[in-house]
Parts: structure tokens; C-alpha cells; sequence
């Protein structure tokens, strides 16, 4: 159902979109409808994976005192709950990008770049790093919740700000330069560069982009095996 | 009027009772800033890139946000309860409610509140003074927006009570809601010169996201008292929809799964 | 129905259906189709209480007590049969009845867990239509009848278990309803809680000619039962 409303939104944004190109003679700052909607497509078929529900799980893990059963299993609680999250979309992921990279095709086919062979060997890795520093970055905001009560607000902010910096109602090529440069610098992001991947400035920024979002999966990365080091030793020292 | 005094009291003492509040209040207002600030950025490039689009200026898209927010707002902060509908069924507290001597309705979107939908409010607020001041509102013109603002309202409430009413006939209802939630909002938020022929008969009429957003822009820019008469008319339709949706929803708790039995 | 009846009921029973979904078939089939299951929880049970009676359902997890308790409260809606409560029918007039009666749940607190117990009486005293008096005068004549003043200005989730129970109770009393329904107010109280709950409930059957109506899995009961006998 949630796969459903992610579709159907993807669908009405396609929609409008190709009327604003179509009364712009297709062509708004130098970039098709065609490589715009794939980007967007980028952008929603990730969102189908549904990384971002880890902040959730994690929190409610902490909140129903579940954490200290998993913490006493002979598995990283951590690893063990990003398993968890990819397997649980995975199948969805799969099944509506293929579906869906199909009949976007079939409507208005491939964007020139697709053919490139920097695309083809970078797009597998950008997505991986998307996966691991998406991950990350919720795995943090959930993390919290052993700190804080409620870490919906936290959530929400860190959730809108990915979904705006990721290009879901705008898509990145028409950002103004000022957010373009939030969402080249920031994590957030830096967890949705799939969606630039597209593009004709790919071919000669990629290196450039992996190297902010391997950055910053080292730094969060830290920031989050040092919180997990702090929970463990809060769980164990109160009893969660 | 008992109704409403116990309505009022219990807001109140949701917010005493809720211990996070400040924290949560203020990074909300923090999220909302840079959040609600993005989305004009985004608009107003939107409207300097790809231009005027029937009509709609970038001016517009601030009043856009503006009855957006403040509608959202106003339902999730007051009404909180309603949004934690998914959680009160599933866990049985629904029970709770049922016991009690007041319109379950009510009694059900005042048993929380929802301290960061405040920042919200205050930023639609905001947004439709600028808006107003920019457009050189005429005194009709302000007055259409104070009534849009509470028509607004009520459809926003009318959706988020048929929306989470659907908490009674899904197990996994949270997600449902979230994704139809997300759903309709989509539109409501997006530029709404884009939308146009097909597109704008089904998020006015069937999907009612652009009630929220452009079409009480356009009725305030263009002072148009037939869509006025349209929104007030559907607003009625949804209003009295949801509230007939939800009774009869509540009414499948009894047969659902979700009861514990025996103790 | 008699007049001195509190509660009658006659030829009563509740059947819950679910869906179940086929382990065999896929995701996709399982969103259009699913299988019915009915299970039957409250079979043809009649039965009568006067006013000012205390009365106990006893039996193991799953013999359907609670769904009785939450026909009689107008929770659920009976599949057949008759229910009459203080002379109105639950399903029909949820709200008139809820203005009588008072409910406790021993595993769902209805408190306000971050405020005093006075707060949680006051919010009970405000929505049962009381006047500010009348839940001044209520408050302190619970705190006396309770015990309550220990604890009073503890926030509610920091109470142990024992005080949160008679808390509970009292909050369910502030309106002065005629009939008390306790669904498994034991749980997880010891011996001594256990003792105070059950003087407790004997108290308000007296002065106050509170019916009392509750459910347990637990002997315990049996004193609550055993009290005319001269125990």
C-alpha cells in the first residue's frame, strides 16, 4: 500500500511535469523532460526500499525494551536490523523498478546518458553508497531514541530534508545554485546522488560526488558506531 | 457546549501532559523553518526557470504554502489524536474512547496534541500576511482569506478523519495511512499552475488536495465567487462524508482482529 | 426485567471473523483474497445481577470474560442476544450508559502518566460534567476513602503498580457511578496489593452500594466471593 501512494505520487509529478515542459518547448535550463523524469524515477524507486522506516524500527526497539532481548542475541543488533530493512523492500524495489523502468520507457524512453559507459559502471555503486549512507543516517536519528523520548521531530527534519535535497518535488537540475550546493555538501543529500547520475554534468562531476558521499559515510559512519558504543553501555549500566 | 468546553479543557491538559514539549516544539520550529523555507526557494525558482504558468506567480505560491501549513497545522497540532488513530486501534486503547461519556470523535482528536504542527500554524500565518501585503489584498480580499482559512481547515479535517478512519479495516494500518496521507498531500503542495484539463478535475473533485492549496489562492487573487460557492459546497460534502465514514468505520472495530480475547 | 436488576442479560453471544491469509499464495493474490475464519468467544450465556451485588467472572485466559465485560460497557457489539445495564442497551445508548458505570482495565491505564493523580481526577471530573466543587469535594473524599495521599502529587508513571491500581479505581469513581466493571485488576499485583484491592472493593460495595462486576483467571476472587460467608 505504501508502494502504492510512493507510485501513484510518482505518477501525478510525471504528469505535471510533462505539461511544464510541454508549454516550456521541452527544454528548462538546459535539461529534457526525458532526463528529469528519470532522475525523479531514480529518486522514488529508492524511496521504495523504504530505509528510511529504520529510525522507526529502532525506536520502537528501544521504547517496547525489545532492544535488550536483540542486544543479548549473538548478532550485531545494528547489522542485524539494516538486514532487516533491506529484505523487507527489496522485493518491492525489484519488482516496481523493473515494472516501472519499463513503462517509463515505453512512454518516453531512455535519456542519451543511459548509453554511457561511466553511467552504466558508476550507477551500481552510487546506489550502493545511497543504500549504506541512507542507512547510516537513519540507523543515527533511530539511535537516538535511547536519548531522547520522542524522535519524531528529529525524524521529520532529517526525512523532509532528504526528501527535498533528493529532488521529489523538484528535480535536482532545476535547483537554484544555493540548493544545489546544500544538496552536493550535505548527507542528506549526499544519500540520494542516484538521482544526479542521469545527467550530462555526471559524466565529468561523478568522481566528485563519490567522493562527498564516501565522506560522509565515513563520518556518520563514526558518529554512529560511537552512539551505538554509548547505547550499549546505557542499556547495560540501566537497563534500558 | 458541554461538548466543546471538555474538547478545550482536554487540549489543555494534553499539553501539560505531554513532558517533551519543549524540546520537540523547538526543533520542530527549527525542521519547519528550513523545511517550509526550502519549499518557496523551490517555488520561487520554480516560477523564475520555467516562468508563469496560467497565471501562477511566484507570489501565489507563497499563499499556497500559506493555507497549505496552516491547515495542516492547525488539524495535526489540535487534532493530533486523530493521526495516532492506527496506534490507538491496534493496540486496544480505542477502547479507552469508547467508554467515555463524550463525542467519540472529538473526544479521540483532542486526546493528544500535537506541539510540533504549532510551528506550522505560525508559519502559514506568516506566509499569508506576506502573501496578502504582496498582492495588495483589498479588505474583501483579506476577509475571503480568514473564511478560506477555516474552510481549508474543515477539508483538511474531513480528509484526515476518512484518511485514518481506514485504521479500523487494515492490520497494517499505519502504513496504509501514511501512504494515502502522503498521497494527497503531494499535490496540495505543488505549483498549482501545472495542473490543468484532467489533472485538476480529479485533485478538485475526487482527490480534494487542490481545495487546500491553489484553489483558495485563485478565489482570493481573482475573487471568484463561483469557486468560492464550489469549495464551500464540496467542503460541506466532505465534511458530512467523513464524518458518516468514520461512524461506520468504528463500527467494524467490534468485528475486526484486533481484539485480545479472553483477557 | 426486574427492577432491582442492574444488569440482565439473556441468550447472549459474540463471534469474531478475521481474515486469514494463505502462506501458499503470493503477496499479490493475498491483497485481493483472503480466507474467513469465525471463532466463536461468548456462547449463550444468561445471566442476572441486583443492585449492590458483587459479582465475579472467573475462568481462563480465553473463556471470553473480557468480551462480556466489553458487550456490557458497549465496547462491542453483541452478535445476538439481549443486554440491559441500568436499563439502557449498550450498543444503543454507549454514551447515557458510560455517564453510570465506571471501567477499569487492569492492563491499559487510563491516567495521565506525566501529571498527578489529582490532574487525572479532575480531566474524569471535567468530562463526566461535574462542576469544579463537586470535583473538589470528590477528590478529597477518594484520597480519604483511597488512601491516596501518599502518592498524590507523584507524577502517575512513577507510581508502583499497587498504588497505580487503587488510583485507577478511584478515578473510575469520580462520577459516583452505580456499577463498577474491574477487567483483570489483579495482573501482576502481589499478594498485598492484591489484599488491599479486594478491601478496597468491599468498601465501596458498602458505603457507597457500588455493584461490582469483575473478571479474573485468578482464586483470589474466591475471597472477594466468600466475604457474605463471613470470611
Amino acid at each position: 500500500m505504501d508502494t502504492l501512494s510512493v507510485v501513484a505520487r510518482f505518477g501525478v509529478l510525471i504528469i505535471l511535469y510533462s505539461y511544464v515542459f510541454k508549454i516550456n518547448d521541452g527544454l528548462i535550463k538546459n535539461t529534457t523532460f526525458v532526463v528529469t523524469a528519470w532522475s525523479m524515477f531514480f529518486y522514488f524507486s529508492f524511496m521504495i526500499l523504504g530505509l528510511r522506516n529504520i529510525s522507526k524500527v529502532i525506536m520502537h526497539d528501544v521504547k517496547t525494551g525489545n532492544v535488550e532481548v536483540l542486544f543479548s542475541k549473538p548478532i550485531s543488533y545494528l547489522f542485524y536490523r539494516f538486514w532487516w530493512q533491506i529484505g523487507l523492500g527489496l522485493y518491492s524495489f525489484v519488482v516496481i523498478t523493473i515494472v516501472g523502468g519499463l513503462s517509463l520507457y515505453l512512454a518516453i524512453g531512455f535519456p542519451s546518458t543511459f548509453t554511457s559507459s561511466i553511467f552504466l559502471f558508476t550507477v551500481p555503486f552510487i546506489f550502493l553508497g545511497g543504500v549504506i549512507l541512507s542507512l547510516i543516517l537513519y540507523g543515527i536519528v533511530g539511535l537516538l531514541a535511547f536519548w531522547i523520548q520522542d524522535i519524531n521531530p528529529v525524524f521529520w527534519i532529517v526525512d523532509k530534508a532528504v526528501m527535498i535535497l533528493g529532488g521529489s518535488y523538484l528535480p535536482v537540475a532545476l535547483f537554484p545554485l544555493i540548493m544545489y550546493k546544500i544538496a552536493l555538501y550535505s548527507p542528506f543529500g549526499a544519500s540520494q546522488f542516484l538521482t544526479h547520475s542521469v545527467y550530462e554534468s555526471w559524466q565529468s562531476n561523478w568522481y566528485e560526488l563519490f567522493s562527498i558521499q564516501f565522506l560522509w559515510i565515513m563520518i556518520l559512519g563514526f558518529i554512529l558506531y560511537f552512539m551505538f558504543k554509548g547505547a550499549k553501555k546505557k542499556v547495560s549500566v540501566n537497563g534500558g | 457546549m458541554k461538548e466543546i468546553k471538555f474538547a478545550l479543557y482536554a487540549i489543555k491538559k494534553n499539553i501539560q501532559n505531554s513532558a517533551e514539549l519543549k524540546t520537540s516544539f523547538l526543533m520542530n520550529v527549527f525542521g519547519m523553518a528550513i523545511n517550509n523555507t526550502a519549499f518557496i526557494i523551490i517555488w520561487v525558482f520554480f516560477v523564475k526557470t520555467v516562468g508563469v504558468i496560467n497565471g501562477w506567480t511566484a507570489i501565489d505560491t507563497i499563499g499556497l504554502l500559506g493555507f497549505g501549513t496552516i491547515c495542516f497545522g492547525v488539524v495535526l497540532s489540535v487534532g493530533d489524536g486523530l493521526r495516532r488513530l492506527p496506534d490507538i486501534v491496534s493496540s486496544g486503547s480505542f477502547d479507552r474512547f469508547l467508554l467515555s461519556p463524550k463525542n467519540l470523535l472529538v473526544r479521540i482528536a483532542t486526546s493528544s496534541f500535537g506541539s510540533s504542527a504549532v510551528g506550522d500554524t505560525i508559519f502559514g500565518v506568516v506566509c499569508l500576511i506576506f502573501y496578502g501585503i504582496l498582492i495588495h489584498a483589498t479588505l474583501l480580499q483579506v476577509l475571503l482569506m480568514i473564511f478560506l482559512i477555516i474552510i481549508t481547515t474543515m477539508i483538511f479535517l474531513s480528509l484526515v478523519i476518512i484518511i485514518y478512519s481506514t485504521s479500523f479495516l487494515f492490520v497494517d494500518s499505519d502504513q496504509v495511512t501514511t501512504g494515502i496521507f502522503n498521497f494527497f498531500l503531494t499535490p496540495s503542495l505543488f505549483n498549482g499552475g501545472a495542473f490543468h484539463g484532467l489533472m485538476k478535475f480529479i485533485f478538485v473533485f475526487i482527490v480534494p488536495s487542490l481545495l487546500i492549496g491553489s484553489i483558495p489562492v485563485e478565489i482570493v487573487r481573482d475573487i471568484s465567487m463561483g469557486k468560492l460557492l464550489l469549495i464551500c459546497i464540496l467542503t460541506l460534502f466532505w465534511f458530512f462524508l467523513s464524518i458518516k465514514i468514520f461512524n461506520k468505520c468504528v463500527k467494524k472495530y467490534e468485528s475486526s482482529n484486533f481484539m485480545t480475547f479472553g483477557n | 426485567m426486574n427492577s432491582n436488576n442492574s444488569i440482565t442479560v439473556s441468550k447472549l453471544n459474540k463471534e469474531f471473523s478475521f481474515s486469514v491469509k494463505k502462506v501458499s499464495s503470493g503477496w499479490f493474490k493475498n491483497l485481493f483474497t483472503s480466507e474467513k475464519r469465525t471463532i466463536k468467544a461468548v456462547s449463550d450465556v444468561s445471566f442476572e445481577v441486583k443492585e449492590g451485588e458483587r459479582i465475579a467472572f472467573i475462568g481462563p485466559n480465553g473463556a471470553g470474560k473480557s468480551t462480556t465485560i466489553k458487550m456490557l460497557t458497549g465496547i462491542l457489539f453483541p452478535s445476538s442476544g439481549e443486554i440491559n445495564v441500568l436499563g439502557y442497551n449498550p450498543s444503543k445508548d454507549r454514551k447515557k450508559l458510560a455517564y453510570k458505570i465506571g471501567t477499569v482495565f487492569g492492563q491499559r491505564s487510563q491516567l495521565l502518566p506525566n501529571l498527578p493523580l489529582t490532574d487525572s481526577l479532575e480531566f474524569f471530573g471535567v468530562m463526566y460534567d461535574m462542576t469544579n466543587k463537586e470535583i473538589k469535594n470528590r477528590t478529597a473524599e477518594l484520597i480519604e476513602l483511597f488512601d491516596l495521599g501518599s502518592f498524590i502529587d507523584q507524577p502517575v508513571r512513577k507510581l508502583s503498580l499497587g498504588q497505580r491500581m487503587r488510583a485507577e479505581v478511584a478515578a473510575s469513581l469520580i462520577h459516583r457511578p452505580r456499577i463498577i466493571f474491574l477487567d483483570e485488576p489483579t495482573i501482576g499485583l502481589d499478594i498485598v496489593a492484591k489484599k488491599s484491592l479486594r478491601d478496597l472493593l468491599l468498601k465501596i460495595n458498602e458505603e457507597e452500594k457500588v455493584t461490582i462486576f469483575l473478571t479474573s483467571h485468578d482464586e483470589w476472587i474466591l475471597f472477594l466471593l466468600l466475604h457474605d460467608l463471613g470470611y
